[in-house]
């Protein structure tokens, strides 16, 4: 585990160093996503504007969930990179190259390169947008709260990791996953609003089926004391379901892969 | 045969070749809408959102349903192509024969775009008839002319404002993230995403002051009856104003980056 660690920090400060050697491209990078956080805060000011509730959740709450959702975002950016070049990487036969290496081969797949750039201008407007709703709506600030609160992103990133993997690992099968990727991007755009504003189906289906609700709700739901002891174990449950459900594919599909190229 | 009647139908063959890949694009941009719609449908069920927005409940439908199709048809993807041009010295081969870039440019767009438009007309009529019947649309025979007029205009609008972006070529060095950035704040701001005039009075006067709402809010604004027959006729006649202005800009900047232009590479 240390291992993974240390080398996880090593790949993390290669990619940075990487990323501002070319610092135009770094600032730019901040820019399209700073483009792209504009349609996300569209909705917020939306729901401002009208002074619309969700249940009994006001604008405040709202925006809380939100914010949860850009932060999200950003962790997820953080590694998506990698799973865009799976299909590439089969393709080409460049995965030859890491089968051979003394790591685990998903891991050096999956978490290679890392973006800062999309990370920090995520991760700053969410946690502005979290900070700015928590006080704004009088929650109160307690250990449990924001420990419990972290704990529940922590097990938000290992199912976001395991769930948006799965569908990447098609490349193993198919040779183009484009308009596939494009789809399940556009899935995880329903986290835009709280899943209360949902019809009872699609809600239980993004909670149990297609889990993209639990990713940002449930933390949300904790901060504000709303969610049920049972909903608190399938935030917990549903990253280990799904994480062992990606490994067991991610295995199935290395078996399938044929060297290419050279 | 005339240069540019050629590229037209050249423009035309490649939209077609990459069917499968706009289908796909349509296809996830339908997850918006239905995202927009149970907002929409939410927010006007629990609460006055008419007073707030000034859009009636089938307005706000209406352009949910249509803007999004507006806004992948009047896009463009041609200044990427441009600035792989300007910086690999592709233009050489432009400036050898007798014909303009940009007349070159704009034939090609209006060519892809025409599948595009055919398709958007028959899933629009669609969109419509069920707006018809569910939301009670009333529609004429004039106002869905003037929609088409509209989309013309705003595919020529939105091809002289990326024109004259990708031209900052000439002088800029790293323009492909730019270019990102620009079309996502160009979508965002021309109420793409959402009806920016929901936002009061002022954000009301900023969209009619500048080009960009004319390129996506302006043509499904025709169409949901939000505007009368005045506010189209202005609304027009800024759509040719920015048309022109965006020509006459781009028109120097070609002028002036040929200037600066070292034929390099192949």
């Amino acid at each position: 585990m240390r291992k993974y660690l240390r080398l996880t920090g090593a790949l993390m400060k290669l990619s940075l160093m990487s990323q501002l050697e070319y610092r135009i491209n770094f600032i730019s990078g901040v820019m399209v996503e700073m483009g792209w956080m504009l349609v996300k805060l569209l909705y917020v000011a939306v729901v401002y504007r009208i002074g619309v509730n969700i249940g009994t959740f006001t604008p405040d709450h709202i925006m809380i969930f939100i914010g949860i959702y850009v932060l999200m975002t950003g962790f997820y950016m953080l590694y998506y990179l990698n799973f865009t070049l799976i299909g590439h990487m089969v393709q080409t036969g460049e995965l030859d190259m890491y089968l051979v290496k003394p790591v685990s081969l998903q891991y050096i797949i999956t978490l290679r390169q890392w973006s800062f750039p999309m990370f920090l201008t995520n991760a700053t407007a969410g946690s502005i947008l979290i900070i700015a709703g928590w006080h704004r709506a009088g929650l109160p600030v307690s250990f449990v709260r924001v420990a419990g609160f972290l704990f529940l992103l922590l097990c938000s990133n290992l199912l976001t990791y395991s769930l948006y993997l799965i569908p990447n690992l098609l490349s193993f099968w198919i040779i183009s996953t484009g308009g596939l990727d494009n789809i399940i991007a556009a899935m995880w755009d329903f986290n835009n609003m709280p899943c209360m504003i949902y019809g009872k189906w699609m809600q239980r289906i993004g909670i149990f089926i297609l889990p993209v609700f639990v990713i940002t709700n449930f933390p949300g739901l904790f901060i504000m004391g709303e969610l049920r002891p049972f909903m608190f174990v399938w935030a917990v449950g549903a990253p280990v379901i799904f994480f062992i459900i990606a490994r067991l594919l991610w295995k199935r599909a290395v078996k399938n892969y044929s060297s290419a190229s050279s | 045969m005339n240069p540019y009647r050629c590229v037209f139908h050249m423009g035309i063959e490649k939209s077609l070749e990459y069917r499968v890949n706009f289908l796909l694009t349509m296809t996830s941009s339908i997850f918006p809408v239905i995202i927009q719609t149970i907002m929409w449908t939410y927010f006007y069920g629990k609460t006055d959102a008419a007073a707030s927005t000034g859009y009636t409940y089938s307005q706000i439908m209406i352009y949910t349903l249509l803007a999004t199709l507006v806004s992948q048809l009047v896009s463009t993807g041609f200044a990427w192509q441009m600035n792989d041009d300007i910086k690999r010295g592709g233009l050489n081969k432009y400036l050898v024969r007798p014909v303009h870039y940009g007349g070159y440019q704009l034939s090609s767009f209006l060519g892809e775009k025409i599948p595009q438009l055919l398709m958007l007309l028959v899933v629009s009529v669609a969109v419509i008839s069920f707006s018809a019947a569910v939301f009670g649309l009333t529609l004429s025979a004039t106002r869905i002319l003037l929609f088409i007029i509209s989309l013309l205009f705003a595919l020529a609008l939105n091809f002289f404002l990326f024109y004259t972006v990708a031209l900052t070529s000439f002088w800029l060095t790293d323009v492909d993230q730019f270019f990102g950035t620009i079309s996502i704040v160009l979508v965002v701001i021309s109420g793409g995403v959402l009806p920016l005039d929901i936002f009061g009075e002022k954000t009301v006067l900023i969209t009619k002051i500048l080009p960009f709402g004319y390129t996506t809010q302006f043509p499904v604004n025709i169409i949901n009856g939000r505007y009368d027959m005045q506010a189209v006729g202005v609304g027009f006649l800024c759509q040719l104003f920015w048309v022109a202005f965006f020509g006459i800009l781009g028109e120097v900047l070609w002028k002036k980056g040929l200037q600066r232009y070292v034929a390099v590479s192949g």
